[in-house]
Order: structure tokens, then sequence, then C-alpha cells
């Protein structure tokens, strides 16, 4: 399910509790920053990332929702180069020595979804080096400053603290106590993965698992200590134990986050307030446990619980609509609920019901293999042009066979490139003369679609770009015409719906659209439609 | 490859592009891209206005070996119609046009050439036509001749025609196309002698091929034997049904000397035929020849006053009955 993957998020989260007693988000006197940044691509030798970006948002909404960052005071940056990356950390230093300077404590939450290799960085075709973005935060005036680094053997990050290897460790077991926070000052770095592990994604939650546990544990589910707020401890705990379960038995092998900080003063640095919007999904002390999958509407997993026995839980989820899945051995528990803005909707056991695991709730469960892929088709597809009968006197109403060749999620996650042939013939009459003729056709087309990959059916839309190379000969010998042809760009619209029939084969659907520019005679614009049925086969 | 950006002539539609940038930007990308051909229901509509030779040539059946003791008006009749057909050879070049598609499209106009004559060195031809659409879709054309080398106003016509399709089948119609070559002579193009040294002087073509029986009616102008004082003047008229049953008229008048022939001859699709010849003398006096064929080209009744003695022979209720030509 989940794939090797290189990413890298660096979160920097200054998040020091004003009191022992009081919210994060109600601290008085701190101010909070954020730079989150994503990037799927890392340039050359590497693939593009499925979630990093997406990773990247969440993380934003969640900050900037329940972290006491405000909108302005929060910088997102998705597919930026490694210059705007820093451009963006001048930017909020600058604006964090205004805020010192007014007597306001000052805290960084740095985050960074991507590829790093050889040491650095990979944001793009740009590259910034890990030792350089360190020093950098190290370096910096902000009184606290939190990382977090999700990628491939991003450990090494942590290990940049060893110069000051005050509280480096591996394990989640901390101590420290929400005494004296105001006086909390340094760096706090947590990676995804140690200095020799690789960092995976997971299409079954739509997100790297670091991430998508980092992210319910600030959403609520590491609320450990049950009294609303988040600690970077309790979200770091969580997010470990989640991950390493959740990728012992994968290919890549388990990956354990790191955990390092230099901090002088004592205190929790708390991340998330759940209760400051009091709008989510609270799950009641007497809930079953287990581990409750929140599913929004798409289909992917918002938030993912662990609810141990005897504590309830907050979830602060965004106003919508959810369903609910707790995993049974033998069955489902499914059910669902709508969260209204500004209210905490209790699930009780009754919202759920039994359900067979073939009706899993979570789509992105379905999709067994994002990584690129080809797949063949072959059919049999009928075109004519609109303009009939004077369009069908040029080029009739034509049967053809086709093939066509398909490369899914190479360009993008969910994108398919797609080259097709088709050659048909067929009889046509040109009325005005009385000549019967053999029409001919051959069609090379290239096509760029986004499908919707869904359990049974994938429905799918794009663009094509057809080379139609036709020809017709006139059977009545004694007309002596000589043989005609024709060759244009035609471009037009395409869409369709695969039906999986088995594992590896799907039936296909499809319709075209497309522009046909005439321009022998005069310069007409005609159009003509496709129809076709087909059988694909991944590769 | 005719391409139409490379023609000097207006294209269609030109212009109506105008405040639509990105629509002509586009079309401009799909021409220097890939559109191109021959691909053109209106070039087959201007092809079939062409006459062909094969469609106005006159068939007796079962002509092609024709015995020693062949009726004597049967021999004059396939005379006759060698000449008919002799008269149409220059048709076959019109092929030309049928089979390569047009140099120039223009709006109800296509343009074949000029291109160089192959038997005429130093000369080209071209050949235009028009379709005026105001007019029951009448296609009207020119084929005219000029020294290689001289301008436009150096054309000299040489052929005109016109053409009303019916619809039925190619080249299902009725049509008209005039040769005249006098002052195609009086500009230097060489127009040699016929064997018999008779010059060419003017045809006229009428014919119907919109339905049978088909027609053609030639008005045939030569100088005999090179005399440019004097002048032969004969005329043609042919019918063929479907079934091959066949008629071909011909008379011949001498200018100098006012005698004339008249051969009125019908034939069934066996070949078996008669024949009916009035000859007027320069004195108006007039004779009538009847001989009549089996399918064998035998005579099987003869009356033929124009012997001296006068001749009968055979049974004329052996001459088969033409009666629908």
């Amino acid at each position: 399910m989940g794939r090797t993957l290189t990413r890298i998020v660096l979160v920097a989260l200054v998040a020091v509790a004003a009191t022992a007693t009081a919210s994060t988000a109600r601290a008085q006197g701190l101010r909070r920053f954020a730079i989150v940044a994503g990037n799927d691509t890392g340039g050359g030798e590497t693939r593009a990332l499925l979630y990093a970006s997406a990773d990247a948002r969440k993380v934003y909404d969640i900050l900037t929702r329940l972290g006491g960052v405000r909108p302005e005071d929060a910088t997102l940056l998705t597919g930026a180069t490694a210059s705007q990356l820093l451009a963006a950390l001048v930017a909020v230093e600058q604006q964090a020595a205004a805020a010192k300077q007014r007597g306001e404590r000052t805290a960084l939450f740095f985050y960074y979804s991507g590829h790093a290799k050889d040491g650095s960085l990979r944001m793009g075709e740009t590259r910034i080096p890990i030792d350089g973005i360190k020093a950098r935060i190290a370096a910096s005036p902000i009184d606290v400053r939190s990382a977090i680094l999700d990628s491939c053997k991003s450990g090494a990050m942590s290990g940049a603290l060893a110069t000051r290897t005050k509280g480096a460790r591996r394990a989640p077991a901390f101590e420290i106590q929400a005494d004296g926070p105001r006086d909390a000052k340094g760096v706090v770095i947590l990676t995804s993965s140690t200095s020799d592990e690789d960092s995976q994604e997971s299409d079954a939650i739509g997100g790297s698992y670091f991430s998508h546990h980092l992210a319910s544990g600030l959403l609520g589910g590491a609320d450990k200590s049950g009294d609303g707020r988040v600690t970077l401890f309790e979200a770091y705990a969580y997010a470990y134990d989640r991950t390493v379960a959740d990728t012992a038995e994968s290919a890549a092998g388990a990956q354990h986050p790191t955990f390092s900080y230099d901090l002088a003063g004592n205190g929790d640095l708390v991340l998330t307030d759940v209760a400051v919007r009091h709008e989510g999904v609270y799950f009641p002390r007497e809930a079953p446990s287990g581990v409750y999958f929140l599913v929004d509407g798409k289909g992917f997993v918002a938030a993912e619980i662990s609810k141990a026995d005897g504590v309830d839980r907050r979830v602060a989820l965004a106003p919508g609509h959810y369903r609910v899945k707790r995993r049974l051995p033998d069955r489902l528990r499914v059910g669902d609920i709508d969260v209204p803005r500004g209210q905490m909707v209790a699930l009780a056991e009754g919202y759920l019901r039994d359900a067979p695991f073939s009706d899993d709730p979570v789509k992105g469960a379905a999709r067994v293999d994002l990584t690129s892929r080809w797949s063949l088709g072959a059919g049999a597809t009928y075109q004519s042009v609109f303009a009939a009968p004077s369009g069908a006197s040029l080029f009739p109403p034509t049967g053809m066979l086709a093939v066509d060749l398909s490369l899914r999620n190479f360009l993008r996650r969910d994108w398919v490139w797609s080259l097709d042939i088709a050659a048909g013939s067929a009889n046509g009459y040109v009325n005005t003369v009385g000549a019967p003729f053999k029409f001919s056709e051959m069609s090379l087309a290239s096509s760029l679609m986004v499908e919707w990959p869904g359990r049974v059916v994938t429905p799918y839309v794009g663009g094509r770009l057809a080379m139609l190379l036709m020809g017709r000969t006139f059977t009545d010998e004694s007309a002596m015409y000589p043989a005609q042809f024709f060759s244009t760009l035609s471009p037009g619209l395409v869409g369709g719906a695969a039906f999986r029939i088995m594992k590896n084969t799907s039936l296909v659907a499809r319709g075209r659209l497309h522009y046909l520019l005439y321009n022998i005679d005069e310069d007409r614009s005609l159009g003509y439609w496709e129809l076709a049925g087909m059988v694909s086969y991944d590769l | 490859m005719t391409s139409k950006r490379f023609l000097p002539l207006p294209l269609a539609g030109e212009g109506r592009g105008e405040g639509k940038p990105l629509a002509a930007a586009f079309v401009f990308l799909v021409l220097f891209t890939g559109a191109c051909g021959n691909y053109s229901n209106e070039d087959l509509e201007f092809m079939n206005a062409v006459p062909a030779r094969e469609d106005l040539a006159a068939n007796m059946p079962h002509s092609m070996i024709l015995p020693a003791n062949e009726a004597e008006l049967s021999r004059e009749t396939h005379d006759v119609i060698r000449a008919f057909n002799g008269a149409l050879d220059f048709l076959d070049a019109a092929d030309v046009i049928r089979t390569f598609q047009p140099t120039t499209r223009v709006p109800n106009g296509r343009i074949w050439g000029p291109w160089p004559m192959n038997d005429h060195a130093g000369w080209e031809w071209r050949f235009r036509m028009t379709r005026d659409s105001a007019t029951a879709e009448m296609f009207k054309y020119w084929f005219e001749v000029r020294p290689i080398g001289t301008g436009d106003d150096s054309w000299n016509l040489f052929i005109d025609g016109w053409f009303v399709p019916t619809g039925g089948g190619a080249r299902r119609g009725m049509g008209f196309f005039h040769m005249q070559a006098d002052d195609l002579r009086a500009g230097g193009f060489p127009i040699l002698p016929d064997a018999d040294q008779n010059i060419f002087s003017d045809l006229k073509v009428m014919y119907s091929t919109a339905a049978f029986p088909v027609s053609v009616t030639m008005t045939l102008v030569l100088y005999p034997k090179g005399d440019f004082t004097n002048t032969a003047t004969i005329v043609f008229h042919y019918e063929q049904q479907e079934n091959g049953q066949g008629a071909m008229e011909f008379s011949g008048t001498n200018a100098a000397s006012g005698a004339s022939l008249s051969i009125t001859s019908r034939w069934l699709a066996s070949g078996a035929g008669r024949a009916e010849a009035v000859g007027q003398n320069a004195a108006g006096e007039t004779a009538t020849w009847t001989e009549c064929w089996n399918d064998q080209f035998v005579s099987v009744y003869n009356s033929n006053p124009f012997e001296t003695p006068p001749v009968t022979t055979g049974d004329p209720a052996l001459c088969p009955d033409i009666s629908t030509l």
C-alpha cells in the first residue's frame, strides 16, 4: 500500500505554552509564525511524489485553524523553489524581529514535505543543503523554532543538532513538564524516519504515513492527556506509534520517526488547541476502543484516531459530512456523521452499522497501485461527422478498429497520457455527381486525460489531438476520377468510463467530440463524434 | 501537391477570420501543420462537366471483324463512324482534366495548367472552368493555348463549351462545345491536315447524356484538300439506346459544287441494320439507296438506283425493324 518515497517534511514549530493551563492559541504575548511547504517534484533521478503538496496543505490548514497561527503570519508554499523557501524564511524572521521589538515572544513552525537526496532538499530542479537549512533555523533569532522533516533518511536532520545534542533521542519517551514555559527557547526537530530509512506514502490514506498520523494527532487523536490541547510530544508520540505500526509490514520496512531538541527552559510545546473552535467529533469515554477512520467526501481519511478504553477524544474536524469506520476482525462498523459549523458532535455507537469489508468507505484503499503503469486497449469505434448529409458525402460514417497505449500516473497522479491509432473504411456516395467511393481513414492521436479512479468505475475526461489521414477511391471506373486524400490535425475532447471486470482488465466506453477543419473546397468547420467500446488491459 | 496558400487568387472564405485572432491562429496552425490534400466534392463536379470521348463516341456492335463482302452501306456507316469518332479524338486529352486535381481552386472555378503541350513544342495550355450557380448549375469551360513565355493577353481560345448536369451518374447531362481553329492558325498555332489533306476549321458538338437515347450532333467544317477558298460542312447526328441499338445520320455538302449526300443508318445490338443514302446532285435531282444487312454485316437487301443500271437484290422483308430510333 505504502510506497517508498523520498520525502522531506521540515516542521519548525514553536509552540511554547504561555501557561500550563492556558491553551496555545490563547497564549498571551506569543506570536506564532508558520512556513509550510510541500513539493512533489525533486528534479532528475527522482520520481514525482503524490502527496507532498497535499500534506503541506493539510498541515497549513491545521495550524491556521487550530494552531494559533494567524493567516497573515502563515506562508504556504507548494512547488516552490529553494530560493523561494529561503525568502519566506527571511521574511518571517523580519516579521518576528518586529514582533520582538514590540515585546512579543515569537515562535516559528516550519514544515516542509518533499524530496531529499545526497544531503540536499530537492525542490523541483533546485536544491538546498540540509546543513544550510539546519544552520539557518538554528541561527534564527526567533525564540522557539520547531521543524518537521518527512523524507527518506530524514533522521540526518536530527543529527544536525549533534553539536548540542541535548534531548536528542529516537524514542518517544518524554518527560518534559509544563512548568515555566514562558522562558522556553531553542530548537525542536522531528523527522519522519531515521538517517538510514525510507519514508513512505500510502495511497489508502492519501498521504505520507508520518504526516497523516501527525495531522491526525494534531486534530486531537494525540491528546493523551485529554485536556483538549495537543503538545509537540503528544503529537510525536502518536505519530511515532502509528507510523511504526503501519509500516512494520511494508515492503520498505518499518519507518521510525525521530525527535531531537535543544531547548532552554522547561515547558511543553502545545501545538494545537482542539477545543478552541469547538467543532468536530467527540468520542465519548464509553465508545468502544479501536482505530476510527473519519473519511471525507472524497473518500480520503481526514483523521485516523486510535481510541483507548475509558478515555474520550475530541477530533477538531472542519465542518462537513464524514463517514466513520471502525475495523473489527470480521467486519466493519460504518456510519455517517455531519459536523455543523461551531458544533462538536458526539459519536454514539448507535450511529454505526455492520458492513462487509467490501463496503469500505475509504476509497483510497481501492487504489491498489498508483505507480506509473501502462495499459493496452483494443476495440472498435464508430465515427460520424455532424454536417450530414453534405459532410457525409465527404466523410461517410466509418467504423474503425482501434488500439491505444496509455500511461497512468506518470505526469501527475490520475493523469493519463495516451497514444492511439485507429483505421477503418466505409462506402460513400457523392450525390452531386453520382459517384460511389471507398473511403478509408487512419488516425494517429495523443490524449491527455484526468481520471477519477473508483473501485469499479473510473470516469475520465480530457483533450485529444489527432492526425487524420483520409482517402477515397471511386469505384465507378468509367468516372475516371483520381483518388483523393486529405490530412489534417483535429483537436477534440474525450470522455468515458472504464468498468473494471477483472483485476487487470476493464471494459471502456468512450465518446469523443472533435473539430475538423476542411479547407480544400472552402474553409469549413466540421465536427465529428465518435463512440467506442474497448477492452483495456493493465500491463 | 496543390496547396491554396500558394495560389495568387482569392481563396474561398478569405477574410472571414477577421476579428477572431485565436480562431485564425488555430486555422493557421492547422493549415501549416497538417491540413492538405485534394479531397474535394466540388472538384468532382467540375471534372464531371468535362465531356469524355467514350460517352460521345459512336459504337456499332460487333464491328471488330468485318467480312470482305460487307454490305456497302454498312461499310459506309463504319467509315462515317470512324470519321465521327476521329473528330472526337481530341477529347482523350480531356481525360487529363479528370485524372489530375486542378492546379488552382477559386470559388466556383477551377484551373488546370498552364502546362506545356507535348505535341506542340513551344506552346502551353490551360483549361479554365466556372460554375454559374445562378443558371441551373451550368458549368462553362475554356481550353486556351499560347506560346510559352507570353503574357496573359496572349491566350488563344481553342475550345469553349458548357455543361448542365442532370444527375444520375457520371457526366449525365446536356452539353455543348465549340472547337475553332482559324484564329489559332492565324496566331501561328500549327494545325496539320488529315490523311486526305483536309484541314480542320471548326467543330460544334451538342450532346445529351441525360437519358437514353444518348444523342450527339456534330457539325464539322473542313477545308477540302487544303483549299482555304472552299469549305465542306459535315453534319453527324448519332443516337444510341441503352440496349446497344444505334443510329447515325450523316450529311455532307460541298460548298463549291452544291452537291450533297445524306446517309441514315440504324442498327440493332446484334449488328444487323439498314441504311438509306439520299444523294442530290448540283441540278437538284435526288435518289435514295436502301440497303439492309444481317448480324454478319452481309447484305440481305439492296436497292441502289445510283448503279447503272439500278440494282435490286435480296428480300426487303429481311430488313430488321428498327423503329425505336
